[in-house]
């Protein structure tokens, strides 16, 4: 087998929340006040093969983010391993790991806080190539107009500023700024969430015109499930910080695994002109900062038994190339 | 049976320092007791400026400027103030996207449903606070009793558009607009809300106005389906139709650019430039500029043109297939 472009071995990444000084104070009296801790990602294992595009999914808090800026290199894990190309990143000397980080970027949500207002748009796109000696100065000019050109934005529009441009515009100058220093990998978190349906399509096929033109990997993180479908060869789906199913996307959607993929797959609103009862799973998503004991899911879940309630099902292999993770698959009735 | 509510070409304009802005520019459409009405379209296409337009929420500098509004046949469009204000939460209610920015922040939630209720009716403290218990019920929260001394902000999301829900059902609306209710939630949350609504609209004899960008969403919930484009409606019928063989290109754009599992990994159909901006649009046919059909005929505004007894559409060259055409 190849060795994966970006692989996560054990990751977890946990966010303390200190003690404020009323807390600091109360601690003087009483030994138990303690800072909150979230496991925003817990303890996550799956690999990116070179030129795939794995989808990423799950509710909100559930931990995508995180584990987008995980492997993008944006935050470190408090535990376990993110490699890139077989090498550990954090093994690597000082300037190879520089090197690697800039074939993983990073296309964030919304490109109105990502972009810096206050920057041109040539110098938002030149800034990163020109540091990093990917091209002279004398040649940042040319290089930009290309990159500009190849989003489909016109290279006289270099000279503005991003609130100068529309949405989509805006989007496109991300994806430019991102692809400055020539990446091998892309980490799309929601970048197409907050744009109309029309313009939405616009990107998305630029996504996928990019992704052949520069033989690009993309980890795309959404919470919308038909977007997922249509452009991902795998399917990621966390939830509250955990990896509940890995699997290809054809058959996620045809045959969900875990009864929260289930909940979701059947869940997603479907252009399907059928008038029809929505069946939707009870309960809310739980607080990440007080997840559920054993599997997150077994409160919501209608196959809950008593060893959900204590025992955490480990991601095992179910078929060649789907993993899930639930106690049913172990007792052969699902 | 005559609809409840008829809206005839409405018009909403603003007077801005900077010109007229035409939010909506002769919007017809009506909607029958029990029945739910999708309005979708794009940011800024008009629709939430035709929902505040009924509930006679439009600020100044906007006004409606020409149309009638009728709900089961009292017209709605110069009546005064505090003749809206009795119409508004006890005929007509509202739900917004956001809950957090549509509760009061600083009030308990049985402060704001019993001032709901007291606005509309006289009635005992206690049996306002029981109603609104009740109403907490209907609407899926559980321990309803200790909720209804919680503030917006000790709520989930969900939760918190459970409430903007039963506040506005508490007086059994005859009208209920929702504009993007569940567009901030999660898909789970979503397609429990959409259960609720359908449930209680269906129960009630509500009429429902579902406000959105989410096709899919109101593939599955409405009856008929209004598009609309640039502040008019381009195309509206029974949504199996408007959906199963769109007539107008906007519309046929818009399904196309829904990512679908039909035509997994493939090139999205999309539609070519952007909206144009309401205080600029070009004359004639809006669409025009991106349309793959547009010709010499489009520079004069097309007329809207009914093909059968439920469809409308506004356009001069609409996908009408070949046996249909007279």
């Amino acid at each position: 087998m190849r060795t994966p472009i970006v692989k996560l071995a054990q990751v977890s990444r946990t966010f303390a929340q200190p003690l404020d000084l009323a807390a600091r104070v109360a601690r003087l009296f009483r030994r138990d006040a303690r800072g909150t801790v979230i496991t925003a990602v817990d303890a996550v294992n799956f690999a990116v093969q070179e030129g795939e595009t794995v989808g990423l999914v799950g509710e909100s808090g559930c931990g995508k983010s995180t584990l987008g800026r995980l492997v993008a290199g944006l935050l470190p894990p408090s535990a376990g391993q993110v490699s890139f190309r077989g090498q550990p990143i954090e093994e690597l000397a000082a300037r190879p790991a520089r090197e690697g980080r800039l074939k993983v970027q990073m296309i964030f949500q919304d490109p109105m806080a990502s972009l810096n207002p206050r920057m041109r748009v040539g110098e938002i796109i030149g800034e990163a190539p020109m540091v990093h000696g990917l091209v002279s100065a004398r040649d940042v000019d040319r290089y930009v107009d290309a990159l500009l050109a190849r989003v489909g934005l016109d290279p006289t529009y270099k000279s503005r500023y991003s609130h100068q441009f529309s949405g989509g515009q805006r989007a496109r100058i991300a994806i430019a700024r991102a692809l400055a220093v020539k990446p091998e990998f892309l980490v799309c978190d929601e970048s197409v969430a907050t744009l109309d349906v029309s313009i939405q399509a616009q990107v998305l096929n630029l996504f996928m015109q990019l992704r052949h033109e520069l033989h690009l990997t993309y980890l795309f993180i959404s919470h919308d499930l038909g977007l997922v479908e249509h452009l991902s060869d795998r399917v990621v789906v966390m939830y509250l910080g955990r990896v509940v199913e890995i699997a290809p996307t054809a058959e996620l959607f045809q045959r969900p695994n875990h009864p929260y993929t289930q909940a979701l797959v059947t869940n997603v609103p479907r252009l399907v002109v059928t008038k029809r009862r929505f069946e939707p799973v009870p309960g809310e998503i739980p607080s990440p900062f007080n997840p559920p004991r054993g599997c997150h899911f077994h409160p919501r879940c209608p196959f809950a038994m008593a060893r959900c309630r204590t025992d955490a099902p480990a991601l095992v292999e179910i078929a060649p190339g789907r993993q899930s993770a639930c106690h049913l698959n172990e007792q052969g009735r699902h | 049976m005559a609809p409840i509510l008829t809206v005839e070409n409405l018009k909403t304009y603003f007077f801005g320092r900077a010109g007229i802005v035409k939010a909506v520019d002769g919007v017809s459409f009506s909607i029958d007791s029990g029945k739910v009405l999708g309005l979708v379209g794009e940011s800024g296409s008009g629709k939430t400026v035709a929902a505040t337009s009924i509930l006679g929420l439009v600020d100044p500098p906007g006004r409606i400027v020409a149309g009638s509004i009728r709900l089961a046949g009292e017209e709605l469009v110069g009546l005064s103030d505090s003749a809206l204000r009795d119409y508004r939460g006890r005929r007509i209610a509202m739900v917004f996207q956001d809950p957090m920015t549509s509760l009061n922040p600083v009030l308990r939630i049985d402060t704001q449903m019993i001032e709901a209720i007291a606005a509309h009716e006289r009635v005992a403290q206690h049996v306002a606070r029981a109603r609104a218990r009740d109403a907490l019920a209907a609407v899926g929260i559980a321990s309803a009793e200790e909720r209804l001394s919680a503030y917006p902000h000790q709520l989930s999301g969900g939760m918190r558009q459970r409430v903007a829900i039963a506040i506005a059902l508490l007086h059994r609306p005859q009208l209920l607009i929702a504009d993007e209710p569940t567009t901030a939630l999660d898909v789970t949350i979503q397609s429990q809300i959409l259960a609720l609504v359908q449930r209680l609209c269906s129960d009630s004899g509500t009429a429902l106005i579902w406000i959105t960008h989410d096709l899919a969403v109101v593939a599955g919930l409405a009856d008929r389906v209004a598009v609309m484009y640039a502040g008019r409606i381009v195309e509206a019928g029974p949504v199996e139709d408007v959906f199963g063989r769109p007539l107008h290109p906007y519309t046929r754009g818009l399904i196309g650019s829904i990512p679908s599992r039909q035509q997994r990994g493939g090139l999205l159909r999309q539609i070519p430039g952007m909206p144009p901006s309401a205080a600029n649009r070009p004359a004639g046919c809006a669409f025009a500029p991106r349309c793959s059909r547009a010709d010499a005929a489009c520079a004069v505004d097309p007329p809207v043109v009914a093909h059968g007894a439920a469809r409308a559409t506004c356009c001069w060259h609409p996908h009408i297939e070949p046996e249909t055409v007279v």
